[in-house]
């Protein structure tokens, strides 16, 4: 059984930032999730509308996933987390939207990310919401692996299609 | 001795809620001898790459630090091809890079201490 490695430091260009972090250290708490629920943007708000990613406990070759650990590229993650805020806020016309995301070992059944999006009426905070969850699993640097009971693990490839732009891009996926 | 840890380190930990498991000591540099500050002074910076998801695997570390004058990598198509030739499985696997927190394209050039990432396909949430 190979031990599992440690998660890869932040990088010598993490600073602090004003914004406070997505990042919380292991599965979001049911009770802490509640109280960011019950926080209102200082706006006119009819609608709230919430996002909760739950670990499932798949079945991967007769092995059942017994949690997912999350690794990220943090200073890079919480740039793109606020920039992507702000720019799904403003798209959608919403009073607020806020992303929060679990960094480490995250049991089977519980809570690593959770979406809030808030706007006067329900259309905007829908279509708000899903642009928000398509965009984290999209543009953040995050990666996770699957961790089973027997303690092999799995790194799930992601899926991510990165901009055509970009003069780094190789799609050879073998 | 004289040693103290950076500054904010503390308040940095608790701000990001994670466990920082790098701490930067700091020589307060009014201290050091002259003919030591003016050799640290004239000694280049090492790039440091960092490695995530599925490329730690191939790798076997999750950061490596090397010297842009005696490995020759004065840009990022230079780095490349020295890593796949450390790391031959690298070659083919899709990632993307990222020069001091902006994503870089090849012909980019890399300066004593800049940190570049490679990150492979994003899988969150």
């Amino acid at each position: 059984m190979e031990p599992i490695p440690k998660q890869p430091d932040p990088g010598k260009s993490a600073k602090q930032t004003m914004n406070p972090s997505h990042f919380i250290e292991g599965p979001l708490q049911p009770d802490w999730i509640q109280a960011q629920m019950s926080l209102r943007p200082a706006s006119q708000i009819g609608a709230l509308a919430s996002f909760q990613g739950i670990i499932r406990a798949d079945a991967v070759r007769d092995q059942k996933v017994v949690a997912i650990e999350y690794s990220a590229y943090i200073p890079l993650a919480e740039r793109l987390l606020h920039e992507m805020e702000q720019r799904i806020q403003r798209q959608f016309g919403l009073g607020g939207l806020r992303i929060w995301h679990s960094l480490g070992r995250v049991p089977a059944g519980e809570c690593s990310m959770l979406v809030l999006a808030a706007s006067g009426h329900r259309a905007e905070a829908f279509d708000g919401l899903r642009a928000a969850v398509e965009a984290v699993k999209a543009e953040a640097p995050v990666w996770k692996r699957e961790l089973f009971a027997s303690g092999q693990y799995r790194w799930v490839e992601g899926s991510s299609p990165w901009p055509t732009e970009s003069e780094t891009l190789r799609t050879i996926i073998p | 001795m004289f040693w103290k840890k950076r500054a904010g380190y503390k308040t940095e930990q608790r701000r990001m809620n994670v466990s920082l498991r790098c701490v930067t000591f700091e020589y307060p540099q009014e201290e050091y001898p002259s003919n030591v500050s003016a050799a640290i002074a004239a000694s280049p910076m090492p790039i440091t790459i960092l490695f995530f998801g599925a490329l730690t695997e191939l790798t076997r570390t999750d950061r490596l630090l090397l010297d842009t004058e005696t490995d020759g990598i004065s840009d990022l198509a230079k780095l490349r091809m020295h890593l796949e030739r450390l790391y031959p499985g690298l070659t083919g696997k899709p990632y993307r890079t990222a020069i001091n927190l902006e994503f870089a394209g090849e012909s980019d050039p890399l300066r004593d201490g800049d940190e570049v990432a490679f990150l492979p396909p994003y899988a969150g949430g």
